[in-house]
């Protein structure tokens, strides 16, 4: 892609000039070697340009040979200050490089195509039968029973195509059209499960595992939050052990699709508190059996198998014994984020952060 | 990446400063499993620490006893038992004027916290206006065990220090009379609104033989009245007879005037060893040893069961069969037993939970109708 777009914007610049698909010759630069693929293309000329990242720095190095004359006529390199981002180079539009290369070449040879006059150009694109295929602009077309799109454009250049279909990923693929083409698009099918690990309160270990209802979307979720071994945030203690785990169902939807760095999404759910000390006490926790969380979270990434999540979660306990519940704290001060009623307590000020992956 | 990096940078102090302990602590669930079977008399507090050692002391309320063979949580003592400040005993009552629960008075020290597997006080309400007893033990030499009344005043808002009388013959005072010294006491409720009763076993410190003796325990200063029985014909010889072991300074002692069978524990290291005997013929103790009697007896209650609650487990004992048997058993958590008291006729326990947050305690008191307990455990 680095090269494809100078490649294109020297095209459609200088007159006459082929892109070489001789990737190993190109790329030695020998000039016999270029010179021979010059003239096995019938070519009298050969231009070699090659884009390298120095001490952070952006150069281009330009040759020209004349091959009938066995003659080099330049070999320059032209720094940039800046380093040439990957995302960037696609869209860079190289007028530095095109004026020298145009200014160095022999008269008469470096007259481009008439580009007021746009050449459009069609797209086909190859996709599951119902995908949405979205292009430029507004255009867009859905994929009929055969599984072929057209777009029509109004001229080359450099395009992106967001497809989406029920069941699959999105699928967003960057291209640059020289001319009319067929594009096949790889979608990839949609998980039904995914799995969490993750921290509560960055302190106790949570493991869920999602069932999608709907793809992408809606989804019912089955965890477990351990304080079985957490971590301790005092001066006197690194770890916490209490035998006791959550229980925790939920249900869920998010909110963007999946192809974006923040995907936000809304849990809903309850969680039972199970009590697991052998000979003493095993069971529902007579304190508080449990209660009701929401989660409000972001996943954050764009790989669809693997992404880091954050959630607000705030929790509200039931219990009928209030004080014995808050004593469960200690006897200092109240705990920061917590709030208490005779019928239960909120702990309005609590987040989760981990991975999420899609099975 | 760098935008991914910076959200978990920006969120961590976030999440650290709202970290909080787990909503959690096992010994107030198994005490609340356990409470659900209770029947729930009342609340008291939040109240202030006593010691100032919030959290850290172990804290009984123990309810008043009133004149009409009842409790009444209107006020009642706090006996602490503090790693800092030892044991201590305090009085509380409800404040209408303020609307909670008040110290009367200040706190009375009664003595260090045991360094063995003896408690060193045994603090009960007193029928039937606001006095409470306490027995100090001595872990060391019976010659410093005493008992003292405090009595609250509600008006004058005070509590008065034990007048301390000792439970030795080298001191005046009667208690116990003569050549002896008490190395073993208990407390057995009455349905007399007037008085319950004091048991002892009194070590002869002339010749070594032991004796058995009844006391009132009343509001009337001291708080024991003078032996209302010395009861056997005469002495028993425990030592020579094989009973208990000679040179015993400390026992916890029970007597069931039912069956006129005593009771008599020790502890050698790790290990409480139980004995029973009785008087047949006369001067000559009939004795058996209770093997399956292992964990500290606590109380000897009203059933003739005795009850345990050595690690926070509740375990109700039959004496009657030939080893001694467990007929219950089932965990306490953070409720602590404070003694059995007939309310309206019915012998009944109680429990006592203190619940500490946010510097102050809260109590809940639990009952339990005696003849129910075993039911607790199965």
């Amino acid at each position: 892609m680095v090269s494809r777009s100078l490649q294109m914007t020297l095209h459609s610049s200088v007159n006459g000039l082929a892109i070489s698909e001789a990737i190993d010759s190109a790329r030695k630069g020998s000039p016999p070697d270029l010179s021979l693929l010059a003239r096995n293309a019938g070519a009298d000329f050969w231009l070699w340009a090659q884009v390298s990242i120095n001490a952070g720095k952006a150069q281009v190095r330009a040759r020209g040979f004349d091959v009938l004359a066995h003659e080099a006529k330049f070999d320059t390199t032209v720094s940039r200050d800046n380093e040439l981002s990957p995302m960037d180079l696609p869209f860079e539009k190289w007028d530095d490089i095109v004026s020298l290369v145009t200014s160095l070449l022999p008269p008469g040879s470096n007259e481009g195509p008439d580009l007021t006059v746009p050449q459009e150009v069609t797209l086909t694109v190859r996709a599951l039968p119902g995908t949405l295929i979205a292009g430029p602009g507004e255009k867009k077309t859905m994929a009929g029973r055969d599984g072929f799109a057209q777009l029509r454009l109004p001229s080359t250049g450099e395009y992106s195509l967001r497809a989406t279909l029920a069941g699959y990923y999105p699928e967003t693929s960057r291209f640059f059209l020289t001319g009319s083409k067929e594009v096949v698009l790889d979608q990839q099918k949609a998980s039904w499960w995914a799995i969490d690990a993750s921290l509560l309160e960055l302190a106790y270990p949570s493991f869920d595992v999602t069932r999608f209802i709907i793809p992408n979307s809606f989804y019912v979720k089955l965890g477990i939050t351990t304080y079985v071994l957490g971590l301790a945030f005092t001066d006197t203690q690194v770890f916490t052990n209490n035998p006791l785990t959550n229980l925790v169902l939920q249900t869920g939807i998010y909110l963007r699709p999946e192809d974006v760095l923040f995907r936000p999404y809304v849990n809903l759910g309850a969680f039972l508190r199970i009590v697991h000390e052998p000979g003493v006490l095993v069971g529902i926790d007579p304190v508080s059996a449990g209660g009701l969380q929401l989660s409000i979270g972001t996943e954050i990434g764009r790989s669809p198998r693997g992404r880091f999540f954050f959630e607000y979660q705030p929790m509200l306990y039931t219990t009928s014994v209030p004080e014995s519940f808050q004593a469960s704290f200690g006897s200092g001060d109240p705990p920061v984020g917590w709030s208490f009623s005779s019928r239960s307590a909120f702990n309005f000020l609590c987040f989760r952060a981990g991975y999420r992956w899609a099975l | 990446m760098k935008r991914i990096f910076l959200f978990f940078i920006l969120s961590l102090p976030i999440v650290l400063l709202t970290c909080s302990p787990p909503p959690f602590n096992l010994s107030i669930s198994e005490a609340a499993k356990t409470a659900k079977q209770l029947s729930y008399v009342g609340q008291i507090g939040p109240i202030s620490s006593m010691s100032g050692n919030q959290g850290n002391e172990d804290v009984v309320f123990i309810p008043e006893k009133d004149g009409a063979g009842g409790i009444t949580l209107q006020a009642g003592f706090l006996y602490s038992q503090d790693p800092l400040n030892g044991n201590q005993a305090s009085f509380v009552a409800y404040d209408a004027g303020q609307g909670k629960y008040i110290y009367e008075g200040g706190s009375q020290w009664l003595g260090p916290l045991s360094t063995d597997a003896y408690a060193n006080v045994l603090v009960q309400s007193v029928k039937s206006l606001h006095n409470v007893i306490a027995f100090q033990i001595d872990d060391v030499t019976p010659a410093s065990n005493r008992f003292g009344l405090m009595i609250g005043d509600t008006i004058g808002h005070t509590f008065t220090p034990p007048a301390w009388i000792g439970l030795t013959a080298q001191t005046t005072g009667n208690f116990p009379p003569g050549p002896y010294s008490a190395i073993g006491i208990s407390i057995i409720p009455t349905n007399n609104p007037g008085f319950d009763r004091a048991y002892m076993l009194l070590a002869d410190t002339g010749n070594g033989m032991y004796r058995e003796a009844r006391y009132h325990v009343s509001q009337a200063a001291p708080g024991l009245t003078n032996p209302s029985s010395i009861f056997r014909t005469t002495e028993l010889d425990l030592v020579g007879y094989g009973v208990i072991p000679a040179g015993i300074q400390r026992v916890l002692y029970y007597y069931d005037s039912a069956s006129t069978n005593a009771f008599a524990m020790w502890n050698t290291g790790s290990h409480w060893t139980c004995v029973k005997w009785t008087e047949s013929p006369p001067t000559v103790p009939l004795w058996q040893p209770m093997p399956g009697i292992n964990h500290r007896i606590d109380a000897l209650l009203t059933t003739g069961e005795l009850f345990s609650t050595e690690d926070n487990t509740a375990r109700v004992y039959d004496p009657t069969t030939s080893t001694g048997s467990l007929e219950a058993e089932f965990v306490l958590g953070d409720l602590r037993f404070i003694g059995e008291v007939y309310i309206g006729g019915v012998p009944t326990m109680l429990f006592s939970q203190a619940l500490w947050f946010n510097q102050q305690v809260t109590f809940n008191v639990y009952s339990l109708p005696t003849s129910k307990v075993k039911t607790l455990g199965q």
